[in-house]
């Protein structure tokens, strides 16, 4: 079941009225029965995977949690194995269902036997609720956080259904008492809940599924696509991937408040980033933590690394000693949230552009720093802050190939196209109208940007809007609400014909 | 508690509001066909008219453009209404017939074609007159029906086209124009006379050499529109409901379709058929082909004229006994007594017209 569909609203509407009907103490299982039923509605053939995730994280962090409590080496070597095994099996799971179409198709091709494989269809949300079950067994490890004993709370926590399609990924201390508890109906909430929803959806159906007609067009259909539409495409892509995957966040953390369910925010406005490292912090925000806790430290603080600024410092060079294993570390950290991506090549050369910029410009901040002493360059004007948006918007763009294309090859020609040719003009001659949309459509689109602009700007600056709206008279929130409404219904990509799209980052 | 009857004011409110909104957008961004429009507007004169009305028209266009309820008000006193529509799918015209026999509108005699017997109505093609003529319908357990038809013969349709027409509509903020503002009662309703279409329009249609001679060809009942007709016999013979089937005049007709037809009122015991086609028939009426068609398959006034007196003369005929000649007037029917001679009026206008560039 889509998140973008009418069965989505009626299931929407039922979970909603049996999660306040019930009693407090009996809701967190309202929200387990949906949410297995959202799955089973959705994706019933791999339903199996979730659960048996579910059981191998409750029996892996119990047994984990009762060893915490003796503290002899034997029983710590028993509890490490147990996590390495409950590592190998989670992620195994995870990597042959990404990689079994790579490796099936060359195996195929090897064997001069086309179609010997069947396709795998990649269980629903099963990236999220792997990386955010494994982000708690780790944590019971570590003794961070107490086991669930209740197996059905478990399953909650790794099975919450506004979540499970594409993320937030949590950790178990932030969600798992939210799950638990029943809360109360708070009517204001609900409001600001279903006004994010709203946003959401504007975000999905009214800008990503309408700017996907070009980029489609681009990227698929016109194979002599050259210069600047290229690039144009790539630009738009971006825009497409944000409106998308936040919007989708959006209507998940609008549905979730609005059962008295905070989830944290995924995006903090990644287009206003003033530079690469900062748009991963804008970007994806729980992946980022999630590969910043259980990746990047445990990487920078271990032993081989910790040999290496050693051995950097014994040589005299304090500065690459403090910088030279982070750097390392943080390139590992982007070449596995590439593989995350996806199996082809195109999603490791992804990881590896944003590693590269990110060691460089770390590697070189001093050199950067000196460069604009010199220059007298002073950075804290506004001036300076928008070339920097600019310049990491146009590196942000460029790397967009990589996960726009169909394969790591046509990355290459893609690069060819944009930058042999030299064709501005066509930003001005009424090319753009030859993508996929006329003329009232793109006009719309430019509309709906700039409106996604003004909140973003609004929010940059700390404005709660949706706080605001709820200040003003409820009449005046009342039209605005359905004016919103009636914005997307009438001007959202759906209905016959033109079908609401799959969410971009479900496929991950 | 002050905070909780302002929270469910708050959502009544937000529910009204809504909901209208959504209506509003639905009635301006619903597709408007030249021809069918404003069938609801037709249907809802038809239904709360005073008058009982002997005589129903139904069908899809050539009906629709064939027959005027006023020439028969006029010239035999006959009181008639004109529920056909273009391209009316054969569900709709069943379900047209038992929404007037559910309001207590049962004629007593049903002019109809049953031009689709040899084929489907297919949603695909003809899908925003299934859309209208289920906007047009408004008896709720109709709709219900019509819903119900529509899974039977579309299994694949999706519903919410239905139940949520901005689904299906809502893209057209692209082509709206002025007249999409306007209510349909306000439309422009000069043409839509007592439910018929009147064209003042001239064409010089060809008949072909061959024009009804046999051909070597098979015409066979569909099974999902004869369906839908036999229910309308059906629904005739409960309620004592006396058929004349027809064939307006089309130069696309052919003989094999006649048979066909012929065959279906044999096999359901009717016994009125007139083939306006036939060229006999087309002869006996004076039916000019240069003068009295707007286009290849419908008549335009002239043609009108001369098909609904003949269907005055034959009502008079065969259904004496059951029709009400009336000789009082009806304001119903004045009404448009201005609106037809302006319309007839124009018609010869156009003609003279023509007759002078010919010459």
């Amino acid at each position: 079941m889509s998140i973008v569909s009418a069965r989505f609203f009626i299931f929407a509407i039922i979970v909603l009225a049996s999660y306040y009907i019930v009693p407090k103490n009996y809701r967190w299982i309202v929200l387990l029965f949906f949410s297995i039923g959202f799955y089973l509605l959705s994706n019933p053939k791999s339903f199996v995977f979730l659960l048996l995730s579910a059981i191998t994280t409750y029996l892996s962090a119990n047994r984990i949690d009762k060893l915490n409590n003796n503290d002899d080496a034997k029983t710590k070597k028993i509890k490490k194995r147990i996590l390495i095994v409950y590592l190998i099996a989670n992620f195994g799971l995870l990597l042959s269902f990404k990689y079994y179409g790579l490796f099936s198709h060359a195996l195929s091709k090897l064997l001069d036997q086309p179609g010997l494989f069947s396709r795998l269809a990649l269980p629903l949300g099963i990236s999220f609720y792997m990386f955010q079950s494994t982000g708690y067994v780790i944590d019971v490890y570590f003794g961070k956080v107490q086991s669930e004993k209740n197996f059905f709370k478990t399953f909650l926590f790794i099975s919450f259904f506004p979540q499970i399609i594409q993320g937030p990924i949590h950790k178990f201390s932030f969600l798992h008492n939210q799950l638990i508890t029943g809360h109360s109906f708070n009517f204001d909430r609900l409001i600001q809940g279903f006004q994010l929803m709203i946003y959401g959806y504007f975000k999905k159906l009214v800008i990503a599924d309408r700017i996907a007609i070009p980029v489609n067009y681009i990227f698929d259909i016109n194979n002599n696509a050259e210069g600047f539409i290229v690039f144009l495409g790539a630009f738009a892509y971006s825009i497409q991937i944000y409106a998308d995957f936040s919007g989708g966040i959006d209507i998940c953390r609008g549905f979730s408040q609005m059962l008295g369910i905070t989830l944290e925010n995924n995006f903090k406005r990644p287009y206003f980033a003033e530079s690469i490292s900062e748009f991963w912090q804008r970007w994806h925000i729980t992946l980022g933590s999630w590969m910043r806790e259980y990746v990047f430290y445990p990487l920078a603080l271990s032993g081989l690394f910790t040999k290496v600024r050693k051995k950097l410092r014994n040589k005299n060079y304090r500065y690459l000693s403090k910088v030279v294993p982070t750097t390392l570390a943080s390139f590992v950290v982007y070449i596995l949230v590439g593989i995350w991506h996806g199996s082809s090549f195109k999603f490791v050369a992804f990881g590896i552009y944003h590693g590269t910029i990110i060691s460089i410009s770390t590697l070189l901040e001093n050199r950067y720093a000196l460069i604009k002493s010199r220059l007298k360059i002073r950075d804290n004007v506004f001036s300076y802050r928008l070339f920097k948006i600019v310049r990491t918007t146009f590196l942000v763009v460029i790397g967009r190939y990589f996960s726009r294309a169909a394969r790591f090859l046509d990355v290459v020609v893609l690069y060819e196209r944009t930058f042999k040719v030299w064709n501005p003009w066509v930003l001005a001659d009424g090319s753009i109208y030859n993508l996929g949309l006329d003329k009232k459509d793109v006009r719309l689109l430019f509309i709906a940007l700039i409106i996604m602009l003004v909140v973003s700007i609004y929010q940059e600056r700390g404005y709660k809007i949706r706080e605001t709206l709820q200040k003003q008279n409820y009449l005046f929130n009342i039209c605005i609400t359905v004016l919103a409404i009636l914005f997307i219904l009438i001007f959202g990509h759906y209905g016959s014909g033109l079908g609401a799209s799959d969410f971009i980052y479900q496929g991950f | 508690m002050k905070k909780n009857y302002k929270n469910l004011i708050t959502f009544i409110l937000f529910i009204v509001l809504l909901i209208t909104s959504i209506w509003a957008a639905n009635n301006i961004l619903r597709y408007k066909t030249e021809l069918s429009g404003n069938l609801g507007f037709r249907k809802t004169e038809f239904l709360t008219s005073n008058e009982q009305q002997d005589v129903l028209f139904i069908g899809a266009s050539g009906v629709f453009a064939g027959f005027s309820p006023y020439v028969l008000y006029e010239n035999y006193g006959i009181y008639s209404y004109n529920l056909s529509a273009s391209t009316q799918p054969p569900m709709l015209s069943y379900l047209n017939l038992k929404e007037a026999i559910l309001n207590d509108k049962t004629p007593e005699v049903l002019i109809i074609e049953f031009i689709s017997l040899h084929k489907k109505s297919e949603i695909s093609k003809y899908e925003v007159w299934y859309l209208n003529g289920y906007a047009d319908i408004q008896n709720p357990d109709l709709k219900k029906e019509f819903k119900n038809y529509i899974k039977k013969d579309f299994p694949k349709y999706n519903l919410l086209n239905i139940n949520f027409p901005l689904y299906k509509y809502h893209s057209r903020w692209k082509e709206l124009t002025k007249d999409d503002f306007i209510v349909p009662e306000k439309l422009d309703n000069n043409k839509f006379l007592l439910g018929s279409y009147t064209s003042t329009n001239i064409k010089d249609v060809q008949f072909s050499s061959d024009y009804f001679k046999p051909k070597d060809i098979t015409i066979e009942y569909e099974a999902s529109s004869k369906y839908y007709y036999d229910k309308i016999i059906e629904l005739c013979k409960e309620n004592n409901i006396e058929i004349i089937m027809v064939i307006p005049p089309r130069i696309t007709e052919t003989l094999e379709k006649e048979q066909l037809h012929l065959d279906y009122a044999k096999e359901h015991g009717i016994k009125h058929f007139i083939n306006f086609s036939n060229p006999a028939l087309l002869s006996e009426l004076n039916i000019d082909a240069q003068t009295d068609f707007y286009n290849d398959t419908h008549v335009n006034i002239s043609g009108q004229h001369k098909l609904s007196n003949y269907i005055g003369n034959y009502l008079v005929e065969n259904f004496s006994d059951t029709l009400t000649i009336h000789t009082e007037k009806s304001n119903l029917y004045e009404n448009y007594r201005n609106q037809y001679n302006m319309q007839y009026q124009l018609y010869e206008e156009n003609l003279e017209k023509l007759e002078a560039d010919t010459h």
